[in-house]
């Protein structure tokens, strides 16, 4: 098992230079640079946005720029700066990311937190009316565009007052207590956690369904109910615990996706997560920014996965290889 | 694992929680410091009490707190609240009033300014302001290493010498700027430098830190302001806070020290649509960009929602396209250096005053003040639009909407339609066709590009709108320079003083759109030279007078060649909750909280 | 209770199969439909996709009546005409009526992008306007403008697979079938691709690709890059599957017969991997529609005058345009809504239909 990890911990290093390649030759290739929208300002004169291109080391050839950045990460851990803010990349995008997986690991809580009790109620309830009902609206909200659904839930605050129409606190947060703090937070969380959770729901729900229908066609099941067990104790206690053996890797999966998949609930809601601070940098061509969120996304992404995979591991003895 | 039933019950707990939240403002504030000697009663209109918090949105979070390294709208609309410099604008009169300075002589014929400094002045740690500040902070923008944005402003050109403004602080209350050659606009160019303490940032500069000091990593107790607000606390992304200033200079008519808010905050809602939202659930103050098709609805619900429209008229953003008679500058593959950067027959079509003339004549502005602009718009024929008192001139004008005489003009160049497929066609056969870029996220320029498609169609020339990324745009238009006709706008600098924007009328200058960086002493055209010396006549002298002819005869020389279409402007409304007094929306930013140190609270303490 | 797993081509017994689920036939009837509509979309369409109406800016939806304000039944349904306009309200003008025609002559078009005409489906004598589902923010029929965009956003997603699922097809067999240094390659290549969060991608993607093009040509780059995301996973499935048939004894009979690698990989390798493949596309296609969704969202898909619903959506994401001008919103986002269930749906019965652990010929 330490093996199994440590070779991929190892396998993730030219994983992450690779993409930092990538992301590198994306950014060179869009066309424009950092300082484009700064000589949009008939104020800078060309003088200055040439003393700016020579202090970002934009002047140079982009091999150049990408080896000196690769060789601040492996001499000084240090990941370049933010052109705009004059400040390392991982302090300006550290909240960020703090809030972006605030509301992924919220969103997954959403997500999980309805598709184990409905998948099981359609799976005991199998091609009854509760299983094509559940099934229905499921899909029904899978297949709504993000963006309508996010401005229906937008709507939905604003028309009824009981939840704010955006951001991540109220502007009195500091004066609050310690619960009413925690109150506020999940007020603002309640609909962008909404939004996003509710699209995987339909998968995660047809899975666990379909665990759940695995393991009650197998012998033991048939001996307990045999036996004069209850089907509510079979179910609960004996099917479902076994039943959530392989869902469980999903877990390590959702979290990594819905830490990307956050950009347009970010934008609608003001959530001031990493999505929308990438987007930024991204229209501003703050390149080290850009590279660093992209790392950044990226581990979350691969340290998922790769959660995802011990626990397989760990539930599952015959998949300890490679 | 069943946290289905556990979310509704927070959201009801939170809900009654919250309700016992704390809120705005505690105390009444009690003024602890000794007023200065030198303070500057501050004009307004009413005298207002202290206390409250004003929240205003932002679109974005401020990238940093140093006034002269900030580059963006985010940070400079924080950064002038928090630092002042030597003199100010009132956005009302676009005069020049005293800050820092509270009086200044010219000598030298008006190329030197000797400023006074007032006594007593102080920081937010309470250590005196003086000309070693201002001093310092010059040093920090004359350098050459860190080549601050706003240095080449205190530089001129003087018989192709690129000659640096001199300053000197004589004693601790008198500062000495001069410029080489008398400069109308050398108070706004001073005024670029925003006072900051030499005190905490020498150390820094010496080091060669200077860049990365007053960031917003910084904590807010070791941000040291000049002006009438300190930072009190900052979240990337969510929302900048803003206190009082406990040792501003500037007092009221009956000699209480302002500011009268205890807070200022910025609040980030980085959609329009957003922003709208927070406003109408009361999370925002005020709203300093709405939607033109919302006003209406504004003005009806403003009684019942307790707040004020304001009308602030015209805008100061101009719209306007231009066509591509960029000239190969640098040697390039397959184009001639010194030829067109369009393909040669298009440049003969742009290159015709006819033609442009004619163009502009094809485009319907009343169409585009109906559509776009739901009726809140007004024509304008140059930058300084109407409510620039001091600029504005009522007798410019430029080819109006006559497609008729278009047509006519069109006929007469020979261009007709031959093949009868609605587009004409010119000698060589090709079809007037060319394509209009602009920034496809802009959704007012995006309708804007469909009604010029329409509009030019009626006289048989074919527009093609294509959307650009922002980023993309600016590239095409700036370096690459290979489009044909591009969609864009100007927005106001501060002061909106035609000499503010060099760049933009020399025919050398980099935002010289429709041909930038033509070689100097040499444009291209007489009229680009025509314009050329009227713009040193424009900043070349004090008098106003002087000036504003310059300015006219500059800008009648752009409009007779066309070389920009101008297009309507659209009328600003501005609402703010009716709580607060004296706020005079203004159509240069910040809209809204330019006298942020005036605006006060009815009813401070109540929600 | 032994069955042989159905492997090969369905053909008859899929349809069987499918019949059992009303969903995945009610979704794929409604594709049907769907596609129908783009295809004939401008005789279908009143309009021209980018028919300007200066005076109809946000016009409501204009119903059809039989019976007029003076009580008359007409002959044949009508719409009436409208005033007003100056603050986007409009009032129905009972005094004018404009009844529906058929095979009106109107815009031109090519049908197909080849055949020619200019009779469209219906319409109203001018002035008269007939929205069927009102006005967009510069007067263009919205009815106009889905049909349009309906031929963007439904083709995306299909020629979007086609390329993706070829390239995970053939690179999944050739890895899987090789191995070695090749298998590695491609196999790093898929990991490295599925390590960036795809939206990251797209939007990196995007920034390359100038705007500039024409919309056919911008098109197209936005399904290129939709696609380059797409075909990782599916090629480390399909490897996975080639590993284990490569071994079967119909592939080393070829192979001893001489058929050359490609052949074998093609021609008896792939093929097996059908049910899981078609399945697999089925559910892909969603989210290249939304994928279209996203960069109108951003800014930078499809760019207007040309429709595509991903920007109708995008064009009117206000709260302000849900409240006062719901059909411009509705519009789009039902049609997307029903096309993603439709997909999902079909791809849902195609699964079922598929499973080799579910009893042949219905019940329980």
């Amino acid at each position: 098992m330490r093996t199994f990890v440590l070779r991929r911990l190892l396998q993730t290093i030219p994983l992450l230079l690779g993409i930092s390649a990538l992301t590198f030759l994306l950014l060179q290739l869009a066309p424009g640079d950092f300082l484009a929208t700064m000589a949009e300002n008939p104020q800078i004169s060309p003088a200055a946005i040439e003393a700016m291109r020579r202090r970002f080391g934009l002047d140079q050839p982009w091999w150049t720029q990408y080896l000196l950045y690769l060789r601040n990460i492996f001499l000084h851990l240090d990941f370049g700066e933010s052109f705009s803010r004059h400040q390392p990349v991982f302090t300006v995008l550290r909240a960020g990311l703090a809030n972006t997986l605030l509301l992924a690991t919220s969103a997954a809580f959403v997500t999980w937190g309805l598709a184990i009790p409905l998948g099981v109620l359609a799976a005991v309830r199998q091609y009854g009316w509760t299983d094509r009902t559940l099934s229905f609206l499921a899909f029904l909200w899978l297949s709504v565009p993000e963006v309508l659904s996010g401005l229906l839930l937008l709507w939905l605050a604003a028309s009824t007052g009981w939840f704010p129409v955006g951001g991540m606190r109220d502007l009195d947060y500091d004066t609050f207590g310690p619960l009413a703090k925690l109150g506020d937070l999940v007020r603002h969380l309640a609909l962008p956690a909404l939004a996003v959770g509710l699209i995987p729901l339909a998968g995660r729900m047809r899975q666990m369904r379909a665990s759940l229908l695995d393991q009650l066609r197998l012998d033991y099941v048939t001996t307990a109910r045999a036996k004069g067990l209850p089907e509510s104790q079979v179910v609960v206690r004996h099917a479902l615990r076994n039943a959530l053996n392989p869902l469980i890797t999903l877990f390590g999966f959702t979290l990594g996706s819905l830490v990307s998949g956050s950009f347009v609930a970010e934008t609608i809601f003001s959530w001031p997560g990493l999505g929308s601070l990438t987007l930024e940098a991204l229209n501003t061509r703050d390149q080290y920014l850009v590279m660093g969120s992209v790392l950044l996304a990226s581990t979350v992404l691969i340290g998922g996965n790769l959660v995802a995979d011990v626990l397989l591991a760990v539930s599952d003895p015959r998949i300890r290889q490679d | 694992m069943r946290n289905g039933a556990v979310g509704p019950c927070l959201v009801a707990i939170s809900m009654c929680l919250a309700g016992c939240g704390g809120g705005a403002g505690g105390g009444k504030w009690v003024d602890r410091q000794p007023l200065p000697p030198d303070t500057m009663t501050t004009r307004m209109d009413e005298v207002g009490r202290h206390g409250g918090r004003f929240v205003a949105g932002a679109t974005a979070s401020p990238k940093t707190f140093n006034p002269l390294m900030a580059n963006e709208t985010s940070s400079n609309e924080i950064i002038q609240q928090m630092f002042i410099s030597l003199t100010d604008v009132d956005y009302r009169t676009q005069d020049d009033i005293p800050m820092l300075a509270r009086s200044w002589d010219y000598s030298d014929g008006g190329r030197t300014v000797t400023y006074h400094l007032r006594r007593g002045a102080r920081f937010s740690d309470a250590l005196p302001i003086t000309s070693d500040d201002v001093k310092f902070c010059f040093d920090v923008v004359m350098d050459s290493t860190l080549h601050p944005s706003m240095q080449d402003a205190l530089f001129m050109d003087v018989g192709g010498r690129h000659v640096p403004f001199r300053y000197s602080a004589p004693d601790s209350y008198t500062f000495v700027v001069t410029a080489p050659a008398t400069d109308a606009l050398i108070l706004s160019h001073v005024a670029n430098v925003r006072v900051l303490p030499k005190h905490v940032l020498e150390p820094a500069f010496r080091a060669g830190q200077f860049g990365s000091s007053y960031t917003t990593a910084t904590p807010p107790d070791s941000l040291v302001t000049s002006g009438p607000w300190r930072l009190k606390s900052y979240l990337e992304n969510q929302q900048t806070v803003l206190s009082r200033n406990p040792y501003w200079f500037g007092v009221d008519a009956k000699g209480s020290r302002l500011p009268y808010l205890d807070e200022l905050v910025f609040r980030v809602a980085k959609d329009q649509d957003a922003a709208a939202q927070m406003f109408h659930a009361g999370e925002l103050d005020g709203l300093d960009n709405v939607k033109a098709e919302d006003y209406k609805q504004y003005a009806a619900e403003a009684q019942a929602k307790s707040f004020v429209l304001y009308d602030v008229g015209p805008s100061f953003n101009t719209t306007f396209f231009w066509f591509n008679l960029n000239r190969v500058r640098k040697p390039e593959k397959g184009k001639r250096l010194g030829g067109p950067e369009v393909e040669p027959y298009k440049f003969a079509w742009f290159s015709s005053r006819d033609f442009r003339r004619a163009v502009s004549m094809a485009v319907d502005r009343d169409g585009i003040i109906r559509g776009p602009y739901y009726g809140y718009g007004s024509k304008a024929w140059s930058i300084m639009t109407e409510r620039n008192q001091r600029w504005y001139d009522s007798t410019l004008t430029a080819p109006d909407h006559d497609p008729a005489a278009a047509n006519a003009l069109l006929d007469r160049l020979g261009w007709k339609d031959r093949n009868g497929d609605g587009v004409r066609e010119d000698a060589a056969g090709h079809p007037l066709a060319f394509t209009l870029v602009y920034n496809g996220d802009n959704k007012l320029r995006q309708a804007i590009a469909a009604l010029l498609q329409d509009d030019l169609a009626k006289v048989g020339i074919k527009l093609t709108p294509a959307g650009l990324d922002f980023n993309a745009l600016l590239s095409k238009t700036r370096s690459e320079r290979n489009y044909d006709a591009c969609l864009l706008g100007l927005g106001s600098a501060v002061p909106s003083d035609p000499g503010m924007g060099a760049n933009f009328w020399k025919s050398r200058g980099m935002t010289h759109y429709w041909d930038m960086e033509q070689p100097v002493g040499r444009p291209d055209t007489p009229a680009e030279a025509r314009i050329d010396s009227l713009f040193q006549a424009c900043v070349g002298t004090n008098d106003l007078a002087e000036r504003k002819r310059a300015y006219s005869a500059m800008s009648r020389v752009l409009n007779d060649e066309c070389f920009l279409i101008w297009l309507p402007t659209a009328e600003l409304r501005i609402p703010v909750k009716s709580r607060f007094g004296n706020v005079h929306p203004s159509p240069m930013p910040h809209r809204i909280l330019w006298d942020s140190d005036r605006i006060f609270d009815r009813h401070p303490g109540e929600k | 209770m032994a069955r042989s797993i159905p492997l090969a081509s369905p053909g008859r017994p899929l349809w069987r199969e499918l019949r059992r689920s009303p969903l995945a036939l009610a979704g794929g009837g409604l594709l049907v439909i769907l596609y129908l509509l783009a295809l004939f979309a401008p005789f279908l369409a009143p309009y021209a996709e980018s028919d300007i109406d200066r005076e109809r800016f946000f016009h409501p939806p204009t119903p059809l009546h039989m019976r007029d304000a003076t009580g008359r039944w007409h002959a044949r349904p009508f719409v009436y005409g409208s005033r007003g306009g100056l603050d986007q309200t409009y009032q129905v003008d009972t005094g004018r009526t404009f009844p529906l025609r058929a095979f009106v002559r109107g815009a031109r078009y090519r049908l197909f992008g080849c055949l020619p005409g200019d009779r469209h489906l219906f319409g109203v004598d001018p002035p008269g306007r007939i929205f069927l589902l009102g006005a967009d923010e510069t007067g263009r029929d919205v009815w106009t403008r889905l049909l349009y965009g309906s031929q963007v956003s439904l083709t995306v997603g299909l020629v979007g697979i086609v390329i993706s699922f070829s390239l995970g097809l053939l690179l999944g067999g050739v890895s899987g079938y090789f191995g070695g240094w090749t298998d590695t390659l491609i196999m790093r290549a898929t990991e490295l691709l599925l390590s960036i969060p795809g939206l990251y991608l797209i939007v990196a993607l995007r920034g390359v690709f100038p705007l500039e093009l024409p919309s056919q040509q911008t098109y197209l780059a936005i399904v290129a890059i939709l696609s380059l995301i797409g075909w990782a996973t599916l090629a480390r499935v399909i490897r996975g599957m080639v590993l284990s048939l490569k071994q079967a004894e119909y592939v080393l009979a070829a192979e001893a017969m001489g058929a050359s690698s490609l052949r074998v990989i093609v021609r008896h390798i792939l093929p097996n991997t059908f049910s899981f493949t078609i399945v697999a596309a089925t559910v892909a296609v969603p989210g290249y529609i939304l994928g279209e969704v996203f960069l109108s969202f951003l800014g930078v898909g499809v760019q207007p005058p040309a429709a595509s619903w991903g920007n109708m959506l995008n064009a009117a994401r206000s709260q302000r345009v849900l409240t006062s001008f719901p059909w411009m919103l509705l519009s789009p986002g039902v049609a997307i809504f029903l096309t993603v269930m439709a997909f999902n749906f079909l791809g849902d019965g195609l699964r079922d239909a598929l499973d080799p652990r579910r009893t042949p010929g219905g019940g329980t």
